[in-house]
């Protein structure tokens, strides 16, 4: 069989690496499990099918790592913060969304600033959960309990992402409802769907807040162990607090959330409540 | 007080190709005994505990205190050396010994290692000072640093970091974190850092340090006690500043 392109190519920059791993790995794998009823070759195959150069992966891995933070992280915390503004009531909700409807370049925003990079991290984590090999029943270590539930959190975000968009961005009776706010009141009054939206969101801060840990670590920012102790400290933290502040919204368009006096009052808190004015929608 | 008598099981396999089963054996107790006594003691009359005759269980073993790495099989579960597991430390109960799984199986406990051997050579883990002529003595180590350093070079590629990577598996191309560490050694010695890049260049790639999930279970289960999660910290950390050079210039 003829080499495959890539392989010329890896040859062609004097990388030996490669073709040593490739060797090396495939030899002394060759007589481990492979799943039922899969020869070994077609499973290599299979498995070794889509190639990439050395480079180009080490940049793609980066980029993953990256686009969890920014702007994914950055965006999470946006919808968390429009989210809260149902705490003040559906008028103050509904503003809130119109305003961000009448950001500028809003279509370009989304698509770039949101979609593109949510799609690519979908794709290429679903595809790095698949190299892993889970033991936590054998080693259950707090550290493998945090990588384990990264994988697992990021499948649920797939499915709960692709529901939550479908339902209050493109499905049609949303698009057509006079109050995004009532909508999604309505539509969390079945028990099924909040129960959802509660593994969503804890899914999402979780996420978010242990791929803080190992952004740290893969981008080199925290080497020392007691560094990357307090990394992790300051990871389960803001896993914390997001999903306080996630599910508190989440409650607000049931009518529970709590929102005590003193987070109302930074300054004039003898106006009493805000009154919204505008957003015409 | 000390038990009357061992009861071992051993996961057998007579060939790399061949299927595995169980055998169990018991024999008896001996003070400051460990697995590989107890495997010695089977050598002597290979009868299982149902009186069955059968082959003396295969394994390997070389130095008999925990620096070669050769021994390193599953005692209960744990991957670990059995040169260094006394059965009078263990709990009571049958003592499990399983071949690692990481690893082909040459025949019963013996495993063939050759993958992280193969994996040191890609990452380049030595000095190359060969040349046609003296090349005078090299710069010197502060004793800060080679205090740190010899952390990473008691690495004796026993597998035991391999064996509980959930990355270092038959379908993925990591290699592992035991080679990664040695990139952290020999990129910190003054005359290795000179070939730096080219260490670096090598574990940027499929399989290379952005394939670690940071599950940190490698850095529990040595038995040497090496900081393998700082080492990829550091590995991060130099391997980005690599790439940014390499993207817009030193």
């Amino acid at each position: 069989m003829p080499p495959r392109s890539n392989e010329i190519e890896v040859r062609a920059r004097g990388i030996a690496a490669r073709e040593l791993l490739r060797g090396g790995w495939s030899e002394s794998f060759a007589c481990l499990k492979v799943p039922r009823g899969l020869r070994w070759s077609t499973y290599k195959e299979r498995h070794f099918a889509m190639k990439v150069s050395d480079r180009n992966y080490f940049a793609l891995k980066k980029l993953h790592s990256l686009t969890g933070v920014v702007p994914i992280g950055l965006f999470l915390l946006e919808h968390f913060f429009t989210n809260s503004k149902a705490l003040q009531g559906e008028t103050a909700f509904n503003n809130a969304a119109a305003e961000l409807a009448r950001i500028p370049y809003v279509g370009l925003v989304e698509a770039a600033g949101i979609w593109a990079p949510i799609a690519f991290h979908m794709v290429l984590g679903v595809l790095i959960a698949t190299t892993s090999q889970a033991n936590l029943g054998k080693h259950g270590y707090a550290k493998n309990w945090q990588y384990t539930l990264q994988r697992v959190s990021g499948i649920v975000l797939v499915f709960y992402i692709l529901f939550h968009t479908w339902m209050t961005r493109f499905d049609a009776n949303y698009l057509s409802s006079p109050s995004a706010y009532a909508f999604v009141a309505d539509q969390l009054k079945s028990p099924g769907i909040f129960a959802f939206y509660v593994v969503g969101i804890l899914s999402a801060c979780w996420h978010l807040g242990n791929g803080l840990f190992g952004f740290a670590i893969h981008w080199g920012l925290v080497t020392s162990r007691g560094a990357q102790r307090n990394a992790s400290r300051l990871a389960m933290a803001a896993f914390i607090v997001l999903s306080l502040v996630g599910i508190n919204s989440l409650l607000a368009f049931t009518g529970r959330g709590i929102y005590p006096d003193l987070l109302t009052k930074p300054h004039g808190a003898e106006h009493g409540p805000v009154v919204y004015q505008g957003g015409q929608h | 007080m000390p038990r009357q008598k061992i009861e071992l099981r051993i996961r057998r396999q007579d060939s790399p190709t061949g299927s595995s089963r169980w055998e169990e054996f018991s024999i008896p107790w001996q003070p400051s005994m460990n697995v590989i006594s107890c495997l010695m003691e089977i050598r002597k009359n290979p009868v299982t505990k149902q009186g069955q005759k059968t082959t003396p269980v295969h394994w390997e073993s070389s130095c008999l205190e925990e620096v070669c790495g050769a021994c390193t099989m599953l005692v209960n579960g744990k991957p670990r050396q059995s040169c260094t597991a006394l059965v009078d430390n263990m709990p009571d109960g049958p003592i499990t010994l399983e071949p690692l799984t990481k690893f082909p199986v040459v025949r019963d406990l013996q495993v063939d290692r050759k993958p992280m051997f193969e994996a040191l050579k890609i990452v380049k883990a030595w000095v190359p000072i060969d040349g046609t002529y003296d090349l005078g003595p090299g710069p010197k180590m502060s004793a800060a640093d080679a205090e740190l350093n010899y952390a990473f070079s008691r690495c004796m590629t026993c597998g035991c970091c391999m064996e509980v990577c959930p990355q270092y598996n038959s379908h993925s191309d990591f290699i592992g974190p035991a080679p990664l560490a040695q990139v952290r050694l020999f990129n910190a010695h003054p005359t290795g850092r000179m070939n730096a890049h080219e260490r670096l260049d090598a574990i940027m790639g499929r399989g290379g340090i952005v394939d670690c999930g940071n599950a940190q279970n490698c850095v529990e289960a040595c038995p040497k006690e090496i900081p393998l999660t700082e080492a990829f910290g550091d590995l991060g950390r130099q391997t980005t500043v690599h790439w940014l050079q390499s993207l817009f210039g030193k």
